[in-house]
Parts: C-alpha cells; sequence; structure tokens
C-alpha cells in the first residue's frame, strides 16, 4: 500500500519546485518565447501574403508585357507591310513613269529622225537637183554648142515632157 | 546481419563470464520484492551501485519536525538501524522504512517529515534542468532578431516542442482564452515530460520514480483541478450546479451530484494515469533486468543467455519507455487544456 500513500514531505517539497519552476517559467520563460514566435510565424505568414501578391502581380505584368509585345509585333506587322506596300508603290510608280518617258523619249527620237530623214532626203534631193542642173548644165552646154544637137534635144524634151503631161 | 551474430556473441561471451564471476561473490537468493520496491520507491539515500559488499549511496537530508523541535541531519546516521536523536527507521511494521521517533508511551511516532529524499533530490535536479533549459531559450528569443535568424542551440531544441504543444494542445483545447493559461500547461508538459525522461536513465541524476510517485502526480492533479475550477466562468458553474435538465433531475440532485462526482474523478484519472503508466514502465524494465539476478543460480548457460535477452528486451523496453514519456507529458497537457477549455464554455445557443 506504500505506494498508494502519497507522503507529506513529497508533496510539501513538489509544490514547492513546481511552484517556483512555474513561477521562473511564467514569468521570464514561456511568455516570452510564444510571443516571439507567434511575432515570427505572423511574420511569416505576412510575408507570404506579399509574396503571393508579388506573384500575382508578376503574372499580370507579365500579362501586360506579353499584350504590349504582341501589339507592338503586330504593330511592326503592320508597319512592316505598309512599308512594302509603299516601296512597291514608289517601283511601280516609278518604273510606269520611266517606261511612259522612255517611250516618250522613243517617240520624240523617232519624229526627230524622221525629221532628221525628211530634211536629209530634201538636202539629198535638193543637191541632186543642184547637181542635175549643173550637170544638165554642163551636158547642155556641151550639146548645145551645135544647133543640130540643140533642136534634137528640144524635140527630145519636148517629146518627154509630153510623155510627161499625159 | 553478419556484424550482429557478432555483436550478439560478444555480448553472450561478455554476460557469461560476467555471470560466472558474480556467483563466486557468493550473493544469497535474490529478493524480488526488496529488489522492486527498493528502486521505485522514494528513499533516504540516493543508491548508487553495491560494490564488493559494501552499498554504495549518497546520503541526504533527513528533516524532521518532531517533539524536540526541527532536526536535520544527514541519512547516513541511521543506515543498518542506527538510532540518532531519538529517530530511527524501523526494519518491520507500519512504519518500515520511514523515519520514526518513541513517544512517552513508547509507540513508533511519525514526525513531520520533509526530508530531501531521492525523489525531492531529483525533483530538484530535473527542476533546475528545466528552468536553465527554458530560460536559455528565452534568453536566445530575447538577444535575437527572430524575424532574421533561425533558432539554434536550446532555442532550436525546445521550440520545436512548444510549438506543437502550444499551437496544437493548447490553443485548440483551451480555446480563446490559452494565452492565459499556456504557460501552466507547458510547465506541466515540461515538469512531466523531464521527470519522465530523468526517471529512465538508470544512474545517479536520473533513475528516480519521481513521476510514478503518487504524492507527484497528485500534486500535478491537483494544480490542474485548481487551474480548471479557479478560472472557470459562470456557464460552468451553472452546468454543474443547476444544468438544464427536466426539473426532476435537479429537485432530486442526481445531475449536479454526479457534476460535482466528475470535477473529481476528471483530475483522479490524470493523477492515476500518469502514475500508473510510469510505475508500470519502471516496474517492466526493472523485472526484466531482474532476470539476469534470477536465473544467476541457474548455471552460466541459461544466466548468460537469459542476460542476452534481457539487455536486448531491456533496449527495447526503454525504448518504449522513451516513448510513453512523451506520450503521458503529453496526455497528461492535453487533458488538462481539454478540462481548462471545458470551464470556459461560451455563451448557450
Amino acid at each position: 500500500m506504500e505506494i498508494l500513500t502519497p507522503s507529506f514531505g513529497l508533496i510539501f517539497w513538489m509544490v514547492l519546485i513546481f511552484g517556483t519552476v512555474f513561477f521562473l517559467l511564467a514569468k521570464f520563460g514561456f511568455p516570452t518565447i510564444t510571443k516571439m514566435m507567434a511575432k515570427r510565424s505572423e511574420h511569416i505568414a505576412r510575408s507570404l501574403k506579399d509574396a503571393e501578391e508579388a506573384k500575382k502581380l508578376l503574372v499580370q505584368m507579365d500579362k501586360k508585357y506579353q499584350q504590349m509585345m504582341q501589339e507592338a509585333r503586330k504593330e511592326q506587322g503592320e508597319l512592316l507591310d505598309q512599308a512594302r506596300k509603299a516601296a512597291r508603290q514608289m517601283i511601280d510608280d516609278a518604273k510606269g513613269q520611266a517606261s511612259t518617258e522612255a517611250a516618250a523619249i522613243i517617240t520624240r527620237a523617232r519624229e526627230e529622225i524622221e525629221q532628221e530623214k525628211k530634211e536629209a532626203v530634201a538636202e539629198i534631193r535638193n543637191s541632186a537637183v543642184n547637181l542635175s542642173i549643173a550637170l544638165s548644165e554642163k551636158i547642155l552646154r556641151e550639146k548645145l554648142s551645135s544647133d543640130a544637137t540643140q533642136n534634137s534635144l528640144i524635140q527630145k524634151m519636148v517629146n518627154e515632157l509630153g510623155d510627161n503631161s499625159n | 546481419m553478419k556484424r550482429f551474430i557478432l555483436i550478439s556473441a560478444i555480448l553472450l561471451l561478455a554476460c557469461t563470464s560476467a555471470s560466472a564471476s558474480g556467483k563466486e561473490s557468493g550473493e544469497g537468493g535474490f529478493d524480488m520484492q526488496e529488489y522492486l520496491f527498493g528502486h521505485v520507491l522514494d528513499s533516504y539515500q540516493w543508491h548508487i551501485t553495491s560494490w564488493k559488499g559494501h552499498e554504495l549511496s549518497i546520503p541526504l537530508p533527513i528533516i524532521v519536525f518532531g517533539q524536540d523541535g526541527l532536526r536535520i541531519f544527514l541519512s547516513d546516521k541511521l543506515e543498518e538501524g542506527k538510532t540518532y536523536d531519538g529517530f530511527f527507521i524501523p526494519e518491520e511494521g507500519p512504519n518500515k522504512g520511514k523515519v520514526v521517533e518513541l513517544d512517552g508511551s513508547g509507540s513508533q511516532v511519525r514526525p513531520i517529515d520533509i526530508s530531501i529524499t531521492k525523489n525531492v533530490l531529483s525533483l530538484m535536479i530535473s527542476g533546475a534542468l528545466l528552468v536553465w533549459l527554458v530560460l536559455a531559450c528565452s534568453r536566445w528569443y530575447r538577444r535575437h532578431d527572430v524575424l532574421k535568424e533561425a533558432p539554434t542551440g536550446v532555442a532550436a531544441l525546445l521550440e520545436p516542442v512548444i510549438s506543437m504543444i502550444d499551437e496544437d494542445v493548447i490553443k485548440d483545447s483551451v480555446g480563446p482564452e490559452h494565452e492565459r493559461f499556456s504557460p501552466y500547461l507547458l510547465t506541466a508538459f515540461f515538469f512531466i515530460l523531464i521527470n519522465n525522461l530523468m526517471g529512465i536513465i538508470p544512474i545517479f541524476p536520473g533513475g528516480a520514480n519521481v513521476t510514478g510517485n503518487i504524492a507527484v502526480t497528485l500534486c500535478m492533479a491537483v494544480f490542474t483541478f485548481i487551474s480548471v475550477n479557479l478560472f472557470g466562468n459562470r456557464h460552468y458553474f451553472k452546468e454543474i450546479f443547476w444544468p438544464d435538465v427536466p426539473m426532476f433531475l435537479k429537485a432530486f440532485p442526481i445531475m449536479p451530484v454526479i457534476e460535482i462526482v466528475g470535477m473529481f474523478t476528471k483530475p483522479i484519472s490524470l493523477m492515476v494515469r500518469l502514475f500508473a503508466n510510469i510505475f508500470a514502465g519502471h516496474v517492466l524494465i526493472l523485472s526484466v533486468v531482474a532476470l539476469i539476478f534470477i536465473t544467476a543460480a541457474m548455471g552460466p548457460v541459461l544466466n548468460g543467455s537469459m542476460t542476452l535477452v534481457s539487455v536486448l528486451f531491456g533496449i527495447f523496453m526503454d525504448c518504449l519507455e522513451l516513448l510513453v514519456a512523451f506520450i503521458q507529458a503529453y496526455v497528461f497537457t492535453m487533458l488538462s487544456a481539454v478540462y481548462i477549455g471545458m470551464a470556459h464554455p461560451k455563451e448557450e445557443n
């Protein structure tokens, strides 16, 4: 039965020792520790929340960035397209202009050539006429030195003219 | 596996030779009861070992208020039935093993005995150890920035445990007023835990069966009883004395009687649970060790093999006791927290 009989001395000391331990720990020990731990867990919770928010913000910003990139890319494409179109236009324009100008130049050249040709022909004709006149003058002077020939020639020429007038 | 067999063989050999030499020292019959109660009960000196027939023990101060007032002396003055200043320890009778003195008519009377016994000294040592540990931990917190540094040293040792008890047990069980009770509950937890653990250590600073002593668990239970009932709110006492049950249960006071009995059974269950678990653990380990001494007379082979079995089983039991030490401290704290929480019911709905 001794094991089930609490002894007075032990109870006395137990109350004293536990009381002292409790006093010391409750005053200087556990409240400090639990307070600090609570502080830290609060800090951690807050940090986690902040991190979550930062992540959300980051995602948002990334989305915005992507959107902007897309827009920029689209714009760039459009600009390129436009530039290409403009360039083609310009080339086409230039080409058209060049061809018309070339055509104009060619026609003008042709005209000039024609003109020159005409002039040349006229000149040739003139000089041929002059030459033939001079020639015929010389011949005539030669031929007409005798009257016989002079008359025959006149006759012949009259005949010829008569033929020509027909 | 090979190594295990080798170790076992060496152990067996060592045990056999040890028991063979032990037999020569000529011990008589082995008194199991003496051995068990000598280890499990409180005593006036701290027995360490027997060495060549001499008892090696630390004498502890005896403090008694007898018929002639206060007397303080060391317990070695009373060993082996000696009488000092009228005080002696009888080896028979109802006061066996306790300091007594003779009154006028010649019969034994117990003086008021507040001796520093083995358990008291053990309580002091573990109490001092606990105070040092926790104050070292709180000093760490005061000197470091908790927001920037992870705990180190004692703080790293205690923090997970404190956090577990405070967050999971106390906050959940006590409810909104937990901050008021958490110092007591934490102190109770660590006090029981450290005494349980010290009890498992087989040699000097440990080994006393402190939490397996009914006086200690009685005190713990009373502290819980006080913290439950002294701080209980209006609704708690209304539930006890005037619960919401049909009138005839109150007028013919069945419910109040049951509730009042319940007030006391709760701490009593706490007291008995802790006491019985730790006591049983000590007895189990001691019994396993006793196998060695019981079989000492049965020859070296049997004794050696039983020693091996006893050592292996003892290791297992010690591991189990480590677990029990923690579980019992945890259970005591959790139930105390639950009882305190029950004493603070919210407004009835």
